[in-house]
């Protein structure tokens, strides 16, 4: 790794709060394996299954993926095939990087409005999980927009970094 | 016509993922886009959130992050070292007897979490320095390396039997019953394969030769120390322990295999907290970083891959595939040879859990159709998603040996040729005797 330059501030707070969006589904990834673990003792040792941890680490699962997506992507950890790119000079594999990223981004806009009016919807036909806990389901939904935010948010300074190297 | 549009949407897809986008975003953007041209863009889009909602949808899913976290717990705990300290206590003076026991604790990790990744790359940092100083050659090194990353994905639990169970709706703990026997064949023939070229141990090339003297201990050394048998089991002990817990809590039907890995993952902590004292909670919180970073990374795959599944129904390709199959009244034989011919060609280039979303929605029409045996042929694909682990020129199992080894990639591919030979053979037995796959499922019932 090269020394990092210093980055504009907008830069630099894009990635503090993908930062926090990773924490937070890291966070979350520990809370789901104990709660299983404990619906698991209290159905086997008291009995007594609870109504609210199926369901519950559902959404959980939903916050890891969606919210730690940007942060994985600040990584360059989502997997993709570089083999051919590779093979390129370090500018056309740069320009293949902005339109792939741009086209990412369009991908990440589209969770922001498309999800966002998805949760609307959801929020206004008063929509429920059918399980017991009736969770109202415009709460998960919404992590499909925050996590659109967080990545558009990194793609847009992934770009930028394609561009000041 | 029809033929025309399955090359053309393969042709596209595989366009797509050459450019080196992500593969997640891939399928999801390539979706979309597909999705426009049958409907309008808001309509597309709209239909691909409510895909996006509905594919993390699943309790099944549910057990990816945990297995990928339990996993981590493993290597970081230092129970994958110890389980290679037991293996090597007990068989080091065997013929190629370090080869033998990187196959047997990696079949052991294996049993504990389902990813290939993460068993290539632990044994990798355990084994590769062993290896490397009892002299085998780096072909050799890599064929051990890559031969017992490859179990991962077979011997229950499996990531990918996760997720053909959620996609074709068959029952986890039958597919993972599946997985036992065509593993433990596989672990078998590994070890006697390691034994049979135990002759090149020693014999170093002497292109290997400058290297070794150039780039000297290019991995980081974990604790490999040389114990007596009892000492080594009673190490090992706890580690031995986890896939007891999981496996026998799975069959024994005391939980599912989402609780499995709840249950693993809790034990591991305590484990590496209380009993190896090796975790702290600086540890603890890296470790969930990382294996949040992998579930995220997985988790817009099967996001993409949902969309993509989607589209491919929708354009009626699974279908016309299967009214094609019907015309022209195929040999099953025949048929199911082209398919494995198929599967292996695409799993050279694909990534395999694009393979898995571009495949399963496209050959279950077709099993279904020939009443075929559903868990059969999951282990059928599942030796297939194998070897488009380890094949050339695109199996990530080969690009995580030689990172970590420091191991010439050309090697590597050499080395992989060995596993890669065995498991065509478990497959082409699993094809011509099914019991190898039905047999434990059907004891378990």
């Amino acid at each position: 790794m090269e020394t990092p330059k210093k980055r504009f501030f907008i830069f630099r707070w894009i990635d503090k709060l993908t930062d926090i969006g990773g924490a937070i589904a890291a966070f979350f990834l520990g809370v789901i394996a104990c709660i299983i673990t404990y619906e698991v003792v209290m159905r086997k040792f008291f009995n007594s299954p609870t109504s609210w941890v199926g369901e519950t680490s559902v959404y959980m699962w939903m916050v890891v993926g969606l919210l730690g997506a940007a942060f994985a992507l600040k990584n360059d950890s989502h997997f993709g095939i570089t083999t051919f790119i590779d093979q390129l000079s370090a500018k056309n594999r740069s320009r293949i990087q902005i339109v792939t990223k741009c086209m990412g981004l369009i991908y990440s806009i589209i969770f922001i409005f498309k999800g966002y009016e998805m949760a609307v919807t959801s929020y206004e036909l008063e929509d429920i999980s059918s399980g017991l806990m009736a969770m109202p389901l415009w709460i998960p939904c919404m992590m499909v927009p925050i996590g659109g935010l967080l990545l558009s948010l990194q793609f847009i300074n992934k770009i930028a970094e394609e561009f000041s190297d | 016509m029809m033929t025309f549009y399955i090359i053309g949407f393969i042709v596209i897809f595989l366009l797509v993922l050459a450019s080196g986008m992500p593969v997640g975003f891939g399928l999801g953007f390539l979706a979309i886009g597909l999705l426009t041209c049958y409907t309008d863009f808001s309509e597309a889009t709209s239909v691909s959130m409510e895909k996006v909602y509905s594919s993390m949808d699943s309790s099944i899913l549910v057990a990816i992050p945990l297995f990928v976290l339990a996993a981590q717990l493993i290597a970081e705990t230092g129970m994958g070292a110890r389980l290679f300290n037991a293996a090597k206590a007990f068989l080091g003076r065997l013929k190629a007897g370090l080869g033998v026991s990187t196959i047997i604790s990696s079949a052991l990790f294996s049993a504990m979490t389902g990813s290939s990744f993460v068993a290539a790359s632990t044994m990798g940092l355990i084994a590769i320095p062993e290896l490397r100083r009892a002299k085998y050659p780096d072909a050799l090194t890599s064929a051990a390396i890559t031969a017992g990353g490859s179990l991962g994905a077979v011997i229950p639990p499996s990531l990918i039997l996760i997720i053909y169970g959620y996609l074709t709706d068959e029952s986890i703990a039958k597919l993972f019953a599946a997985g036992m026997v065509p593993g433990f064949l596989l672990v078998v023939l590994y070890s006697l394969a390691m034994m049979l070229f135990s002759g090149t141990i020693g014999k170093k090339s002497d292109t290997e030769e400058e290297a070794s003297d150039t780039d000297e201990a290019p991995v980081p050394e974990l604790q490999v120390v040389e114990l007596t048998k009892w000492q080594a089991l009673k190490e090992a002990f706890w580690g031995l322990m986890a896939p007891v817990i999981i496996l026998g809590g799975i069959y024994g039907g005391i939980f599912t295999a989402t609780e499995a890995a709840s249950i693993a993952v809790v034990y591991c902590t305590f484990v590496g907290f209380v009993i190896y004292r090796t975790l702290d909670l600086k540890k603890l919180w890296g470790i969930l970083m990382t294996a949040m970073n992998v579930s995220a990374m997985i988790a817009m795959i099967v996001i993409g891959g949902a969309m993509l599944g989607f589209v491919v129904v929708q354009g009626h390709i699974p279908q016309d595939l299967l009214a094609f199959i019907v015309e022209k009244n195929f040999n099953p034989w025949l048929l199911l040879f082209l398919i494995n011919v198929l599967l292996f060609i695409l799993g050279m280039f694909l990534e395999i859990l694009a393979l898995i979303y571009l495949a399963i929605p496209l050959l279950y029409p077709v099993v279904e159709h020939m009443e075929w045996n559903n868990v059969w042929f999951a282990v059928i694909f599942l030796l297939n998603v194998n070897l488009a682990l380890i094949t050339p020129p695109m199996g990530g199992v080969l690009f995580i040996v030689s990172q970590i080894g420091g191991i010439e990639l050309k090697e590597v591919i050499k080395g992989a040729f060995l596993p890669i030979t065995i498991i065509i053979i478990v497959l082409i037995l699993t094809i011509i005797f099914p019991s190898i796959a039905t047999w434990m499922p059907s004891i378990i019932n």
